[in-house]
């Protein structure tokens, strides 16, 4: 092969590339689901409304002066929070995916699976052994930050949009574990509470959802 | 011997890399709106509306603008002429990198 036939097939590659990644991107945007933002937003608020009631405050340190008994409670709520958030996601991700006659299950849906679970997977095994130490006020900052980390990376492989949300959350992590630690639930209802819902609306605004 | 098509062959217009992103996306989607396009692509409105201008007057692309209720929206698809230059031109890209194999991702549809 000569060195223009070598350059054509490099360039033509290229473009190959290109146009597959454009191609996913495209069939991408319509499973990304808003109305499962906002589901997630108000479970989460919902979630924080409860916390708030029986810590009697916004700091999650106060965790720590909770009986065993409770603090299970609300560790279970939690984990039931984050299970309904996980089960709405994919409901409408698959509603969403079906109403556009595409696959829920796409090479790029898995990419965007794989990218979160190392972080989804740090931030329970982070939440119980900071649990376990007595440091529940550091918790809502592992999550933002975390979460956010995971949301960016899996961004990669979608629309711009995630992207911002991601950074937010992790921008509102590193606040919360430095400045605003005694606000800390009520940092939680901000980002995965509110965030979400406004994320949702975008979207839907945005493309239609 | 099988004939290997220089870049000269490839469809001009389709071939520089903003109209191609509009193609592709389309070619995926069937119709998007003006923002998904833009979202998809990372594109400015102002470099979008010129691009999609070129493909609208070689009839590669049919621009419709309505409301979806009080909002306007411009939605693009392609013309089955631009479906099959498309599938022509990546066609040709497979026959480039790989001269001899014919069924390609345009050619499974």
């Amino acid at each position: 092969m000569n060195a223009e036939a070598e350059l054509n097939a490099r360039e033509a590659t290229e473009h190959l590339a290109a146009i597959r990644r454009i191609m996913e991107s495209a069939t991408q945007l319509t499973v990304l689901p808003g109305k499962a933002a906002i589901g997630g937003g108000v479970l989460a608020l919902i979630a924080c409304a409860v916390t708030r009631r029986i810590l009697g405050s916004w700091d999650f340190s106060q965790m720590n002066t909770l009986d065993a008994a409770m603090r299970m409670k609300l560790i279970a709520l939690w984990s039931v929070t984050a299970a309904l958030g996980i089960a709405v996601d994919v409901a409408m991700t698959f509603l969403a995916a079906r109403k556009r006659g595409v696959s829920p299950w796409s090479r790029l849906s898995q990419l965007a699976v794989y990218a979160m679970a190392p972080g989804v997977a740090a931030g329970t095994v982070l939440t119980l052994t900071l649990g376990q130490a007595g440091h529940w006020g550091l918790v809502p900052a592992v999550w933002m930050m975390l979460y956010g980390g995971a949301v960016w990376t899996a961004s990669v492989f979608s629309v711009r949009a995630p992207g911002l949300l991601g950074a937010v959350f992790f921008a509102a992590g590193v606040v919360t574990a430095f400045w605003v630690s005694s606000v800390s639930l009520l940092m939680v209802a901000v980002t995965f509470g509110l965030a979400h819902i406004v994320f949702g609306i975008y979207l839907i605004a945005r493309f239609g959802d | 011997m099988t004939h290997v098509p220089s870049p000269q062959r490839l469809d001009k217009i389709i071939h520089e890399r903003s109209r191609l992103g509009i193609v592709a996306g389309l070619a995926a989607r069937g119709e998007m709106s003006f923002n998904e396009l833009k979202e998809t692509l990372g594109m400015t409105d102002g470099n979008l509306s010129v691009h999609a201008r070129v493909l609208e007057e070689a009839k590669y692309v049919r621009i419709a603008k309505g409301f979806v209720g009080r909002k306007p929206r411009t939605t693009l698809s392609l013309t089955a002429k631009g479906r099959k230059l498309f599938a022509d031109y990546v066609d040709c890209l497979e026959r480039i990198v790989a001269p001899g194999k014919r069924k390609g991702m345009m050619n499974s549809e």
